[in-house]
């Protein structure tokens, strides 16, 4: 019989190829790891290491210049008592139901509106300026609108006088102002919730539409029971983004009202504030933090559980 | 989630590398728990027992300066920090603007910069935190410097009001030099005043003259309003509860002093009986006084409606320059504000506060303090001489940016030439012919106390509560709060 030239094979022990194989595996790993390394980092040394801070001095006196003194539960006793606490968080509470609804709503409107047959230049137009104020600074838009605003002197009341309507206190009275910010954040805020809701209305399927059309639905009725359903992940997503965010607001009550007239537009982060950084009581400040991180994570682990029955996922 | 099968087991798991990180960011914030002590200060010594530190041969780094931003332009800061650095080869100025729009914010700021051991050698110090600040045992008493250059500091001296150094005095330190300061008066619009056929106002109007004034001048439009104001702790109802002989707070001096009054105002009828700094006693915010006063300002916006709802200082120079606002309170700062807003020089003018039962006014002041901390203390003491120095306060204050301690750059015709107001003897005015103008209230406690008192304030003025209801609560809130803050 002739003999065949065939290739010597090299054939590796069981646990070399392992080995190989597991250096490799530890190279992705690695690399993996790496790439999240900076958002990991940001979020221990931003988030997690100063809250974690925030939670020792809540169990303290803490006013800077002299060292914390531990307190135990004293800072959390004192504060069903604290008038200025109870008022900043009904006023959140308020805050937030109103932002939110008035948000999603009006942001589903103006998508919704956005999908209708009309010119690209009109509609990129509309898309610009529901989010041109998005992209504005708070601060800027507060002076704007205190501006606008004024009882005497602003341009609303002007408006609103020439139609016959006595002049409204939007900032001066406790009636008003707390529906002025509401109104001023809402201007500001839902430009941003109208894009999502815009980017989940182009993934609806027509066809859907249009077998709904067939079927003799109404416009209501293919709204609620098509559009709804199809984007509840966006808004679903948009309404605990909207409650965590909203549940933090400060820039805009601080710098239209100060809080006031009286306590009507003071909020749970305006009194941390005041407390920490103005009249130096770090501990108490904290113990008013915690509280509020309490807060928005039993509503969202409730939005989770609860809105999660809601959410239609294909 | 399922383990992985022991073939493609990925050595460090995901699990494991975020305990680890957790782990490590709770042994580093443990750390900053830890470090979160700064070193306990002693008390505060007494000013024949503070030494002069030995002088040092070179500065240990830049000196560093902060301040409020918004009192004086950057450039203005360059021009006084070179100047320094031309007198003094080798040191650096550097400035640390805080931007903040109330003194509450600029020293909660300031108190972070300190918490997180940013060096700082000189810190602006206003009469809201005058108190709060020196009580922490964080300041040099400027005594012994103060002291060991008294030749030149008789010409300082000698150029300053008293009520502003006492002010800047506390038990019995002088802890700042005053630099900047500004008391409440009126400004006017003199386009207003002239189409209502009103003589501007003398230095000895009166209150009803004043109303009179804002009368006629609402009677020209519907729109157009006598006299606008803020809620706020300085110019909202202060001035007009000191013209009526009323305060927030029983006012008394602290001892001591004497080093100071003896040595650089023996003689001056206007220095007699001060002391160690003002001392704030018990509050008396539901006085007849001031219910008056609250009462008065109340009336203005409801029942003569010649004043729109309370609104900051900025908006009501606007309303000015469109001719909507006929009077403002305001310090000579104001000035900037009003030309900044679209007034032109001559267009406006400025007066005393009527007069009442009294016409004393209120300011607060501000200046350089020299840190606890600072490794540069006499360099810092060359800054605080050369800052106030006449010519280098002529600088920080040109252009209308705010009002000059020394009574010869303010009183100087050369620094209202291009801003008006042509009444600015009004400003010094308002210490030298009134012995009795003294500092906005401003206990230990000023930061809750402005809290309560613009709360309150503002539900009257919003008539969401009678004066006698708004004092009384705020009354009852400033024992509280005096019993809370203030060690027995």
């Amino acid at each position: 019989m002739a003999q065949t030239n065939t290739p010597a094979v090299h054939i590796t022990k069981p646990s070399t190829r392992m080995s190989g194989m597991r250096a490799m595996r530890v190279r992705e790993a690695v690399t993996g790891y790496l790439f999240v390394l900076p958002t990991l980092v940001g979020f221990l040394v931003f988030a997690l290491g100063p809250m974690l801070f925030s939670a020792y001095l809540s169990l303290h006196e803490w006013e800077i210049f002299s060292p914390p003194k531990f307190v135990g539960l004293d800072n959390f006793k004192f504060l069903p008592e604290d008038t200025r606490f109870t008022a900043g968080f009904v006023n959140t509470l308020k805050f937030v139901v109103a932002v939110v609804a008035m948000n999603t709503t009006l942001a589903l409107g103006a998508a919704v509106g956005l999908q209708t047959k009309m010119p690209t230049v009109l509609r990129n137009f509309f898309r610009t300026s529901y989010f041109l104020p998005v992209v504005m600074s708070m601060t800027s838009v507060a002076i704007i609108l205190s501006f606008l605003f004024h009882k005497e002197f602003g341009i609303v009341n002007y408006y609103l006088g020439l139609v016959g309507i006595e002049k409204v206190p939007w900032l001066a009275s406790s009636s008003y102002a707390l529906s002025s910010v509401v109104l001023a954040t809402v201007w500001k805020t839902f430009g941003f919730d109208m894009i999502l809701f815009s980017a989940a209305l182009n993934n609806v399927p027509k066809h859907f539409y249009e077998a709904a059309e067939i079927d003799g639905a109404g416009p209501w009725q293919r709204f609620w029971r098509i559009t709804v359903p199809q984007i509840s992940p966006s808004i679903f997503f948009a309404t605990v983004i909207g409650i965590i965010s909203h549940f933090q607001v400060f820039d805009a009550a601080y710098l239209m009202t100060r809080g006031g007239p009286g306590d009507a537009t003071r909020t749970l982060v305006m009194t941390i504030y005041e407390d920490a950084f103005g009249s130096l009581r770090l501990g108490y400040g904290s113990a008013m933090a915690m509280i509020l991180f309490v807060i928005v994570m039993v509503l969202t682990i409730f939005q989770f559980k609860w809105g999660q029955k809601l959410v239609h996922y294909q | 989630m399922n383990k992985p099968s022991g073939k493609y087991q990925i050595p460090v798991t995901r699990r494991k590398f975020l305990k680890t990180s957790i782990m490590g960011a709770s042994a580093m914030a443990l750390a900053a728990c830890g470090s979160a002590t700064p070193a306990p200060t002693s008390a505060p010594a007494k000013p024949t027992d503070v030494p002069k530190p030995a002088p040092t041969a070179a500065p240990a780094g830049p000196l560093r300066i902060a301040i409020n931003g918004v009192n004086a332009r950057a450039d203005t800061f360059k021009k006084i920090g070179a100047a320094f650095e031309a007198k003094n080869p080798g040191v650096k100025v550097e400035w640390v603007a805080i931007q903040a729009a109330e003194w509450d914010e600029y020293f909660g700021k300031l108190v972070t910069l300190i918490a997180s051991g940013d060096s700082i050698d000189l810190a602006e110090i206003s009469t809201e935190g005058l108190q709060l600040i020196s009580s922490r045992n964080v300041l040099r008493p400027l005594n012994p410097y103060v002291t060991a250059d008294k030749t030149e500091m008789q010409g300082f001296f000698s150029d300053v009001a008293p009520q502003l150094v006492e002010v800047a005095m506390y038990k019995g330190d002088l802890m700042v030099l005053p630099t900047l300061w500004g008391a409440a008066t009126i400004y006017y619009s003199k386009r207003l005043f002239d189409k209502a056929g009103l003589a501007y106002p003398k230095d000895d109007w009166t209150a009803e003259d004043f109303t009179s004034a804002a009368q006629k001048i609402h009677g020209l439009g519907s729109d157009v309003y006598g006299f606008g104001f803020p809620n706020r702790h300085w110019g909202g109802l202060v001035p007009w509860m000191y013209i009526n002989e009323g305060n927030l707070y029983d006012l008394g001096k602290e001892t001591g002093g004497d080093w100071l009054w003896g040595t650089f105002y023996g003689g001056v009828e206007s220095a007699k009986g001060r002391a160690g700094g003002l001392k704030w006693g018990n509050p008396t915010a539901n006085s007849q006084a001031n219910l008056e006063a609250l009462q008065w300002q109340q009336d203005l916006i409801w029942k003569q409606k010649v004043s729109p709802s309370p609104t900051d200082l900025n908006q009501l120079a606007v309303f000015m320059a469109n001719d909507k606002l006929g009077m403002m309170p305001g310090h000579r700062a104001h000035t900037g504000v009003l030309l900044g807003a679209g007034l032109k020089k001559g267009e406006f003018d400025v007066a005393l506060m009527p007069k009442w039962k009294t016409q004393r006014h209120q300011f607060g002041t501000s200046g350089l303090g020299i840190m606890k901390t600072s490794k540069n203390p006499d360099l810092a003491w060359n800054f605080i001489k050369h800052q106030t120095s006449k010519e280098q306060l002529a600088i920080y204050v040109d252009k209308a940016v705010h009002t000059a301690s020394r009574r010869s750059v303010t009183n100087d015709p050369a620094q209202h030439e291009t801003t008006g107001p042509a009444n600015w003897q009004v400003f010094y005015n308002t210490l030298d012919k009134n012995p009795l103008t003294t500092a906005i209230p401003a206990p230990l406690e000023t930061k809750d106390m402005t809290g309560i008192f613009t709360k309150y304030v503002g539900l009257a003025l919003a008539n969401e509560s009678t004066p006698k209801d708004a004092l009384d609560k705020m009354q009852t809130e400033l024992e509280a709060l005096m019993k809370r803050q203030r060690p027995a």
